[in-house]
C-alpha cells in the first residue's frame, strides 16, 4: 500500500520523526482505507501531548503500519466508517476529553475523570462523583420488556463488571457490557519508565497472560534500546508462551464442561490444567510464568535432566488434555449445547475486529505466532487452527485444535539444546524519541505493546491493549436474540479479561 | 382390630413418619457425594445437608425492604405441602399414615400449591433473577403434570372398574402390571423419572451446583432467602425428592415383608434413587434450557404409550 | 308457592332498583338489589332444599307463546349464585362506579340482566325462553358498554352483539325444531323413544348455549367484552352470565327423552379443548381482565367436560357416574362464580386505585393496598386450583369421575384428567403470574406507586366471597348432596342414584391439615426469627450503582416461556418485534399482542373473505326503482313454477 504510513514488524522500533505526523482528517481516511482493505485498527491512542497515534496490524504481509496525527477538541469519528474503532475513541475521549463527533455509542469506557486537565468530554460537572458501570444504555423499548442487570458483584469469585441484559422471557434482544470498575492505572505507571517495577506490572497486566504481556513489554523495552534476545532465551519464550496456552485452553474446555453440567470433563481438565501450570512452575517456580521473563533475556534456563522431565510430564498430562477433551467433543449432550448457541457471524467479526480465538472460530486465520514471529523467524508450521460457524462449538474447537498444537510446539522446544543455555538478560537502555511496538499471540489472542518514549529516553506513553479489549464486544454480538440461559456458556467460550481492560 | 394388629400399623406409620421426615437431606448427601466420587474427589460428608440445616436455623435471616409477607410464606409452604404430599404416598410395603379415596389427587395439589407459594415467594423480590427462576418453574413443572397424571391412570387401568381411588391401591396394582405388561410399567417408571429430575430441579434440566443466576431454575428462585427461611426451603426440597421418589419406588419395590424388611427395602430403594440420580448427573450434559419442554413432552408421550400398552391387557 | 313467589318479588325488585338507578339513588339501589337477591336466593335454596317442579303459566299474546316460569332443582342450582353475586357486585358497585357519568344506567341494565338471567334459568316455554335470554343478552350489552366512548369499549361490545346472536339465531332453530318434536313450545320433559330429532336439537344447543358459555370457536367475544365492561359487570358476565349457557344445555338434554352418546362426547372433547386454550391465553395475556376472562373460557370448558362426561356416563348407564360428573359440574359453577367474582371484583379494585388494568405497568400493589391485595391472593390460589381452596374442591369430584370413567374403558376419562392436569398447571403459571405482576415486587410505574385501599363497601363483598373460597370447601360434603336433585332434573335420573363420595370429606380435612400445619409452621418459624437479629437490605441487584424498576420480571416475560416457545402457533400471541440491528443499534421496541390467536387467526379471515363475497351482490343493488320492480316479478314467477310443478309433480 502506498500511503501516509510508517512500515515496521511487531517487535521493532522506529525514530518519532519516521511517523508520518499527518493533518487529522488525512489519518483518519488513512485508517478508513486500511481498514478497508483488509488490515486490523491494532491501537488508536493519544500520547498525552496533543498527539493521536494509529498502529494498524497487517496479518498479511507481517507490517504494522504506524501513523499520528495531531488531536484537535473534537473530529469527525471513526467509528461510522470504522466499527472497530469505537471503543479507542471512546477510551481517547474520557482521557483525553476529545469528542469523536458522530460516534454511535458515545459513552464512557472505564468510568474515570480525563488524564490531562480540561474539559469533559460528556461535560460531566467536576464536582459529580463517575459511577461506575452507570451508563446511557441501549434499551428496547416496551413495557413488556424486561432487563437482567448482572453484577458487578458476580455468583462467584470472578472480577467486577456489569452486563445488562434486554430481555423477553427467555431471550436476549441485546447485552450490553460495562467494565471500568478497576482503575489499575497500569499504564500510567508505566509514565516515565521503564522502571524497575514495570516488568512485574506487565505481567499483572492480565493475570492469565503473564507470558504474553511480559513478551510484549520485553519486546517494547528491547526494541526501543535496540537489542535483540538471544535465541535460545526466545525458545525458552516460546515454551512458556505454549505451556501458558495449554493451561488455559484446557481450564476453558472444563470450564465449558462445567456450564453445560458435564462433570467427567469438568473434574479432568481442571486437575490436567493444574499439570500444566506445574510445568510453568518447574520451569520458572510461578505457576502463573511470573518472573520468568526480563528485557533482554529470561532469568532462568533449563538444563537437559530437567528438560527430560518436563517432556514426559507434558506428554502424559497432553495425553489426559486430549483424551478427556475427545470425550467432551463426542458427547452428544455437550454438542448439542455448543452447536449454534452464540453465533457471531464472520462479517460482524471482521467489523468489529475480533481478534484471536474468536476471530478464528469465524474461519478468519490470524495468528500472530505465525503471522508476526517474535524473531522474525517463520511461526509454527501450517495454517493456523480454525473453524467455522462463529459459535461455541467453534471456541471451543479452535481451542481444542490449538491445545494439540501446542503439544507439538512444546514438546519440540523442549527438544531444542539451544535451551540449556544459561539465562542471562542484555542490558536494555531506550533510546529517546522512538516508538515500539510488541505484539505476541497470547493465548486469548494477539497482545498490543506499545511504548513511545520522550527526549530523555523515558516512556512519555505506554499502551497497552490486551485482547479482551477488543473482544468484548464479540460477546455483545453473540448473545443477540440467544438464550439468556446460554450466557453463562457464551462468557466462557470467550473467557475475557476483565482486568486486560480495566488497566 | 385387635392389639398385635394395631400396633403393626402404628408401627408402620411411626415408620414411615421418621423415614419422610428424617432422611431426605441425606439423599441429597449421597447424591453429592456420588457425583464427587464420580469426579474423583472426596466430596462434602454424607451429613453435609444435615449440617447445613442446622446452621441455616441458627443464621440471621436478611430480608429485602421490598418484600411483603408473601415471601416468608414460600419457605412454610414448601415443607409443609411436601410433608403432608408425603403422608399419602407410601413407601413401598410401608403403607402411608394418611390414606382416601382421590388422595393422588391431593399428591399433586399439594406440590401445586408449594409451588405456587415459592413462586410467588420468588416474585415478591422484585428480581429479575427470582422472575426468571419462577418463570422455568412454572413452565417446567408445568408439563411434567401430565407425565405424572398418565402414569396414575396406566395404574388406575389395573384396577376393577368402580371401587375406590385410593393411592395405596393403585401403586399395589404395580406387581400386576409388571406381570401383564412389563413395557407399559417401564414406559410409566421413565416417565416418571424424568418428573423426578424436573420437579426437583436436576441435570439434565437444572444444574443445582452451578451459581449462574441466568441458568438456574430452582436455585434462583431463593436467592434471597436466607437463615432459617433458607433451611426450611432446602428442607422442603429435599422430602419433595424423597416424595417423589418414593412414589417412583413404589412402582418397583417388592412389598409384603415384615415391618423391619419393608423399612430396610424402603430406605435401600430410596438411597438407590439418590445414587440413580448422581449417576445420571455425572453422566451427561444439562439440557438447553429450550429443549426442556422437548423432553418433558416425551416423557408425556412415553406415559400414554404405558397406558395404551396397559389398557390393551 | 314460596319459591314462585319468591322469585318474582326478586325480579319485581330488580326491576325497581333498576328504575330508581336511572334517578340516581344510590343506596336505596344497592338495599332494592341486595333484598332482591335475598328474594332469589330464597327461591333457589327452597328450590333445592325442598325440590317439587312449580310452574306458572299465565298466556302471551304471541301466536304459541305462554309465560310459564317454573321453579325446580335445576333452577334453584343456578339462582343461589345469581343471588349471591347479584348483591355481593349491588354492594361493591355503590363505592366502585356509582360516581360514574353513565353509572345510572349501568346499574339500571345491570338490574335487568339480573331478572332477566332469574328469568332465563326459570323459563319453561321456549319462545317465553328466547324473549328473556334476548332481554338478558341486550342488558348485559347495555351493561357492558357503559365506557362506550372509548373504541375499543365499542368493537367489544358490537363483537359479543355478533356472538351472541349467532347464538339466538341456534336456538331460534332449535326451538322450531322442538316444535316440530313435541309439538308445543312448552318445555315439559318429553317421554317416549328417542326421536330422529333430537340428535339436531342438541347439537343446536350445543351451538346456541355454547356461544353464551365461551365454548370454542364460539369463545372468541369474551376476553374483549369481560375486559371493557366495568369490574362488577364483569364479575357478573363471567360468574353467572356465561353459566346460562350451562344452564340451558342441561335443560334442554333434561327435557329429551334418552341422551345419545355422542352427545356427552362432543361436549368432552370441546370443552377440554376450551378449557386447554382459555387457560393456555391467560398465561399470555397482559391485562389482568383479560386474563380472568380466558380463564374463565377455561374453568367453563371444564364446566363442559364435566357436563359431558355425565352424559356419555348417562347414556352408558353409568348412572351413578353421571351424577357424580354432573355434580362435580354444578359445584364448580357455584365455585367458580364465588372466585371469579372476587378476582374481577379485586381487578376493579386495582384498576379503581391505579387507572390501568396492563399487568406490566402494575406491580407492588399489596404493600399500598395490603387488604384487597390479600383478598385477590386467595382469589387467585382458588382460581390456580390449589387444595384448601374452592378451585379444587370441585375439580376434585371432576377427576374421580374421569377415573371411574377411564377404570370402565372409556376414553372421556382419559382426556378428562390429562386436560384437567394440564390446565392445573397451566392455572398455576397463570395465576402466579398475575398476583406476582400486580400485586409484589416494585411498581412498574408512577401509577402503580401511588395506589390505594378501596373503601369499606368495596372490601366488604371481596371479603365475603373470599371467605366464600375458603368456607365452601369444608361445606362441599353437603353441598355435593345438596346439587343431587338439580342433576336428577338435568339427567332424568332419580336423585337418590347419587353417589357417595367418601374422600371429600377427607378433603376438607386435608384443606384444615394444610392450614393448620402452615399456621404451626409459620407460628415456629416467626418464633425462631424473633429470637435471631434482623436484617434488612434492598433485593439482591449484583451491587449496581443504578438499580431500576425495569430490572425486574415482567408478566409478558414470565408467560413467555408456556406462551411462545411452547404453545403451539395458533394460541401463541403475534409479536411485534424491532429488533436491535447492526453492530450499533439506534432503537429497538418489542411488545406482544394478546389478542385472541382464533379470532385474528381464523375467524376474521373467514368473516372478511365473506364480507368479500358478499360485496360481489352489490352488483344486484343498482339503485332504481325498475330494477327492484324487476326482482320482485321475478321472485314471483319463480314462486309460481314452484308452485305449479310442485302440484303437477
Amino acid at each position: 500500500m502506498s500511503g501516509p504510513w510508517c512500515f515496521m514488524r511487531a517487535g521493532g522500533a522506529v525514530a518519532l520523526e519516521a511517523v508520518p505526523d499527518l493533518p487529522l482528517d488525512a489519518l483518519r481516511a488513512a485508517v478508513v482505507a486500511a481498514v478497508g482493505a483488509g488490515r486490523r485498527l491494532g491501537c488508536w491512542c493519544g500520547d498525552g501531548a496533543g498527539r493521536v497515534y494509529a498502529v494498524l496490524v497487517d496479518d498479511a504481509a507481517g507490517q504494522l503500519l504506524v501513523a499520528r496525527a495531531p488531536l484537535p477538541d473534537s473530529y469527525p469519528a471513526l467509528t461510522p466508517d470504522c466499527p472497530q474503532a469505537h471503543l479507542f475513541e471512546r477510551e481517547l475521549a474520557e482521557q483525553y476529553g476529545v469528542v469523536p463527533v458522530g460516534h454511535p455509542w458515545f459513552k464512557p469506557v472505564r468510568f474515570h475523570r480525563r488524564l490531562t486537565p480540561g474539559p469533559d468530554a460528556w461535560g460531566r460537572p467536576d464536582d459529580e462523583a463517575v459511577l461506575p458501570g452507570v451508563a446511557d444504555m441501549f434499551t428496547v423499548a416496551g413495557d413488556e420488556v424486561h432487563e437482567v442487570a448482572v453484577g458487578p458483584v458476580h455468583a462467584g469469585v470472578i472480577e467486577p463488571g456489569h452486563f445488562r441484559f434486554q430481555c423477553h422471557g427467555e431471550v436476549v434482544f441485546h447485552l450490553e457490557i460495562n467494565l471500568g470498575y478497576q482503575h489499575r492505572g497500569i499504564e500510567r505507571a508505566a509514565i516515565g519508565g521503564p522502571h524497575p517495577r514495570s516488568m512485574l506490572q506487565m505481567e499483572a497486566a492480565a493475570g492469565d497472560s503473564t507470558i504474553a504481556h511480559g513478551w510484549a513489554h520485553c519486546q517494547v523495552v528491547e526494541a526501543l534500546a535496540g537489542v535483540a534476545a538471544e535465541q535460545p532465551a526466545l525458545d525458552l519464550r516460546a515454551l512458556m508462551l505454549e505451556l501458558e496456552r495449554l493451561a488455559n485452553h484446557t481450564g476453558d474446555l472444563g470450564a465449558l464442561a462445567g456450564d453445560t453440567g458435564f462433570l467427567p470433563t469438568a473434574s479432568f481438565n481442571g486437575r490436567i490444567r493444574g499439570d500444566f501450570l506445574n510445568l510453568s512452575a518447574a520451569v520458572c517456580g510461578s505457576r502463573l510464568g511470573r518472573g520468568m521473563l526480563r528485557p533482554g533475556g529470561v532469568r532462568f534456563g533449563l538444563d537437559a535432566a530437567r528438560r527430560e522431565d518436563m517432556r514426559r510430564r507434558l506428554e502424559r498430562a497432553g495425553a489426559d488434555a486430549v483424551h478427556s477433551c475427545r470425550l467432551l467433543f463426542a458427547t452428544a449432550s455437550v454438542q448439542a449445547r455448543f452447536e449454534d448457541v452464540g453465533v457471531v457471524r464472520p462479517i460482524d467479526a471482521a467489523a468489529a475486529g475480533l481478534v484471536g480465538v474468536a476471530r478464528r472460530a469465524c474461519g478468519h486465520p490470524a495468528d500472530a505466532r505465525r503471522d508476526h514471529p517474535a524473531d522474525g523467524r517463520p511461526g509454527p508450521a501450517g495454517p493456523a487452527a480454525t473453524a467455522e460457524g462463529g459459535d461455541v462449538h467453534a471456541r471451543a474447537f479452535v481451542r481444542f485444535a490449538e491445545l494439540q498444537e501446542s503439544l507439538r510446539l512444546a514438546d519440540g522446544l523442549l527438544q531444542r539444546d539451544a535451551a540449556a543455555t544459561p539465562p542471562g538478560a542484555l542490558r536494555c537502555r531506550p533510546r529517546p524519541g522512538h516508538l515500539a511496538i510488541g505484539l505476541i499471540e497470547g493465548w486469548r489472542g494477539p497482545v498490543l505493546h506499545l511504548g513511545i518514549t520522550g527526549d530523555d529516553g523515558r516512556f512519555l506513553r505506554y499502551k497497552v491493549v490486551d485482547p479482551s479489549f477488543h473482544n468484548w464486544f464479540g460477546l455483545m454480538l453473540a448473545l443477540r436474540d440467544e438464550q439468556i440461559s446460554d450466557f453463562p456458556l457464551c462468557n466462557k467460550s470467550f473467557n475475557l479479561s476483565y482486568c486486560g481492560f480495566d488497566l | 382390630m385387635d392389639a398385635p394388629l394395631l400396633l403393626e400399623a402404628a408401627g408402620r406409620a411411626l415408620a414411615h413418619l421418621a423415614v419422610l421426615t428424617l432422611l431426605p437431606p441425606l439423599l441429597i448427601g449421597l447424591i453429592a457425594k456420588v457425583k464427587a466420587a464420580f469426579a474423583g474427589r472426596n466430596g462434602p460428608p454424607l451429613l453435609q445437608p444435615y449440617f447445613d440445616l442446622a446452621k441455616l436455623l441458627r443464621k440471621q435471616a436478611v430480608f429485602s425492604r421490598t418484600t411483603t409477607w408473601v415471601f416468608r410464606l414460600g419457605p412454610v409452604a414448601a415443607v409443609v405441602t411436601a410433608l403432608l404430599a408425603g403422608l399419602v404416598v407410601p413407601l413401598g410395603g410401608l403403607a402411608a399414615p394418611v390414606s382416601f379415596d382421590g388422595d393422588l389427587l391431593l399428591v399433586a395439589y399439594l406440590l401445586a400449591l408449594g409451588r405456587f407459594c415459592t413462586i410467588l415467594s420468588a416474585l415478591d423480590t422484585g428480581s429479575a433473577f427470582e422472575g426468571m427462576g419462577a418463570s422455568r418453574e412454572a413452565a417446567f413443572s408445568c408439563l411434567a403434570e401430565p407425565a405424572l397424571f398418565l402414569g396414575f391412570i396406566a395404574l388406575a387401568l389395573l384396577l376393577p372398574p368402580g371401587g375406590g381411588l385410593r393411592l395405596a391401591e393403585l401403586l399395589a396394582a404395580a406387581p400386576d402390571g409388571w406381570r401383564l405388561a412389563a413395557g407399559g410399567m417401564a414406559l410409566v417408571a421413565a416417565a416418571w423419572l424424568v418428573v423426578l429430575l424436573v420437579e426437583n430441579c436436576r441435570i439434565p434440566f437444572d444444574d443445582p451446583n452451578t451459581h449462574l443466576e441466568l441458568t438456574m431454575i430452582h436455585e434462583v428462585m431463593v436467592l434471597d432467602h436466607s437463615g432459617p427461611p433458607l433451611g426450611l426451603i432446602l428442607y422442603g426440597a429435599a422430602v419433595k425428592f424423597a416424595v417423589i421418589a418414593m412414589l417412583l419406588l413404589s412402582l418397583v419395590l417388592p412389598r409384603g415383608g415384615g415391618l423391619v424388611a419393608d423399612l430396610a427395602t424402603g430406605v435401600a430403594g430410596l438411597l438407590a434413587v439418590a445414587v440413580l440420580v448422581g449417576v445420571v448427573e455425572s453422566s451427561m450434559a444439562r439440557l438447553r434450557l429450550l429443549r426442556v419442554p422437548t423432553l418433558l413432552v416425551s416423557a408425556a408421550l412415553l406415559a400414554g404409550f404405558g397406558v395404551v400398552l396397559l389398557a390393551v391387557h | 308457592m314460596i319459591p314462585l313467589i319468591a322469585l318474582l318479588a326478586g325480579c319485581a325488585l330488580h326491576l325497581a332498583a333498576g328504575l330508581l338507578a336511572l334517578r340516581r339513588a344510590g343506596d336505596a339501589v344497592a338495599v332494592l338489589a341486595v333484598l332482591a337477591s335475598g328474594c332469589l336466593a330464597l327461591a333457589g335454596g327452597w328450590a333445592l332444599a325442598a325440590p317439587a317442579d312449580l310452574l306458572l303459566q299465565l298466556p302471551w299474546p304471541v301466536p304459541g307463546g305462554a309465560v310459564a316460569i317454573g321453579v325446580d332443582a335445576l333452577s334453584g342450582a343456578f339462582l343461589l349464585p345469581i343471588a349471591a353475586l347479584g348483591a355481593a357486585t349491588a354492594v361493591y358497585a355503590r363505592g366502585y362506579w356509582d360516581a360514574h357519568p353513565s353509572g345510572g344506567r349501568t346499574r339500571a341494565a345491570v338490574a335487568v340482566l339480573l331478572a332477566a338471567m332469574a328469568l332465563v334459568v326459570t323459563a319453561r316455554h321456549g319462545l317465553w325462553f328466547l324473549a328473556c335470554w334476548e332481554a338478558m343478552a341486550l342488558a348485559a350489552w347495555v351493561a357492558m358498554s357503559a365506557e362506550h366512548r372509548e373504541r375499543e369499549v365499542r368493537v367489544s361490545g358490537w363483537t359479543y352483539l355478533v356472538f351472541t346472536h349467532l347464538g339466538t339465531a341456534c336456538l331460534t332453530a332449535m326451538t322450531v325444531l322442538f316444535i316440530l318434536r313435541a309439538g308445543t313450545a312448552a318445555w315439559v320433559p318429553l317421554a317416549g323413544p328417542a326421536h330422529a330429532l333430537d340428535g339436531a336439537i342438541v347439537l343446536l344447543a350445543i351451538l346456541g348455549f355454547g356461544a353464551k358459555a365461551g365454548l370454542l370457536p364460539l369463545h372468541a367475544w369474551l376476553p374483549g367484552a369481560h375486559a371493557s365492561a366495568p369490574s362488577h359487570v364483569s364479575a357478573l358476565l363471567s360468574g353467572v352470565m356465561l353459566k346460562t349457557g350451562i344452564y340451558g344445555i342441561l335443560r334442554i338434554t333434561g327435557l329429551l327423552p334418552e341422551p345419545a352418546a355422542w352427545w356427552g362426547a362432543l361436549l368432552s372433547v370441546v370443552g377440554a379443548a376450551t378449557a386447554l386454550y382459555g387457560i393456555a391465553s391467560a398465561v399470555v395475556q397482559g391485562d389482568c381482565k383479560r386474563l380472568l376472562a380466558c380463564s374463565s373460557i377455561e374453568n367453563l370448558g371444564i364446566i363442559a367436560m364435566a357436563v359431558g362426561l355425565a352424559l356419555s356416563a348417562r347414556a352408558g348407564g353409568h348412572d351413578a357416574l353421571a351424577l357424580l360428573a354432573g355434580s362435580a359440574a354444578l359445584l364448580h359453577v357455584w365455585h367458580h362464580a364465588v372466585f371469579k367474582g372476587l378476582l374481577f371484583c379485586g381487578a376493579g379494585a386495582v384498576l379503581h386505585a391505579t387507572g390501568t388494568r396492563r399487568i406490566d405497568r402494575l406491580g407492588g400493589l399489596l404493600a399500598a393496598m395490603p387488604r384487597a391485595g390479600a383478598l385477590w391472593i386467595v382469589g387467585c390460589a382458588a382460581a390456580a386450583g390449589l387444595p384448601g381452596l374452592a378451585g379444587f374442591a370441585s375439580e376434585w369430584p371432576l377427576y374421580l369421575a374421569g377415573f371411574a370413567e377411564l377404570r370402565q374403558g372409556g376414553w372421556a376419562g382419559v382426556l378428562t384428567v390429562v386436560a384437567l392436569a394440564l390446565c392445573g398447571g397451566l392455572a398455576v403459571a397463570a395465576y402466579a403470574g398475575l398476583a406476582g405482576g400486580v400485586l409484589l415486587g416494585n411498581g412498574r410505574s408512577p401509577e402503580a406507586e401511588n395506589a390505594h385501599d378501596p373503601p369499606p363497601s368495596m372490601l366488604r363483598p371481596m371479603a365475603a366471597l373470599a371467605a366464600a373460597c375458603l368456607l365452601l370447601p369444608l361445606a362441599a360434603p353437603w353441598t355435593l348432596a345438596a346439587l343431587a336433585p338439580a342433576l336428577g332434573v338435568a339427567l332424568r335420573l332419580p336423585a337418590a342414584a347419587a353417589p357417595a363420595v367418601p374422600g371429600i370429606v377427607h378433603l376438607a380435612v386435608a384443606g384444615l391439615a394444610v392450614a393448620a400445619l402452615g399456621a404451626a409452621a409459620w407460628w415456629r418459624l416467626h418464633r425462631r426469627l424473633a429470637a435471631l437479629p434482623q436484617g434488612a437490605g434492598p433485593t439482591w441487584d449484583c451491587g449496581y450503582a443504578a438499580p431500576s424498576s425495569r430490572m425486574q420480571y415482567t408478566v409478558s416475560s414470565f408467560g413467555a416461556t408456556l406462551g411462545h416457545d411452547i404453545a403451539p402457533a395458533p394460541i401463541a400471541p403475534p409479536q411485534d418485534i424491532q429488533p436491535a440491528q447492526g453492530l450499533f443499534p439506534h432503537a429497538a421496541s418489542f411488545s406482544s399482542r394478546t389478542g385472541d390467536g382464533i379470532l385474528e387467526r381464523w375467524i376474521m379471515p373467514l368473516v372478511g373473505r365473506g364480507a368479500a363475497l358478499c360485496m360481489r351482490l352489490r352488483l344486484l343493488q343498482q339503485g332504481h326503482l325498475h330494477a327492484y320492480l324487476a326482482y320482485i316479478l321475478a321472485a314471483v314467477l319463480v314462486l309460481l313454477a314452484v308452485a305449479v310443478l310442485g302440484r303437477a309433480g
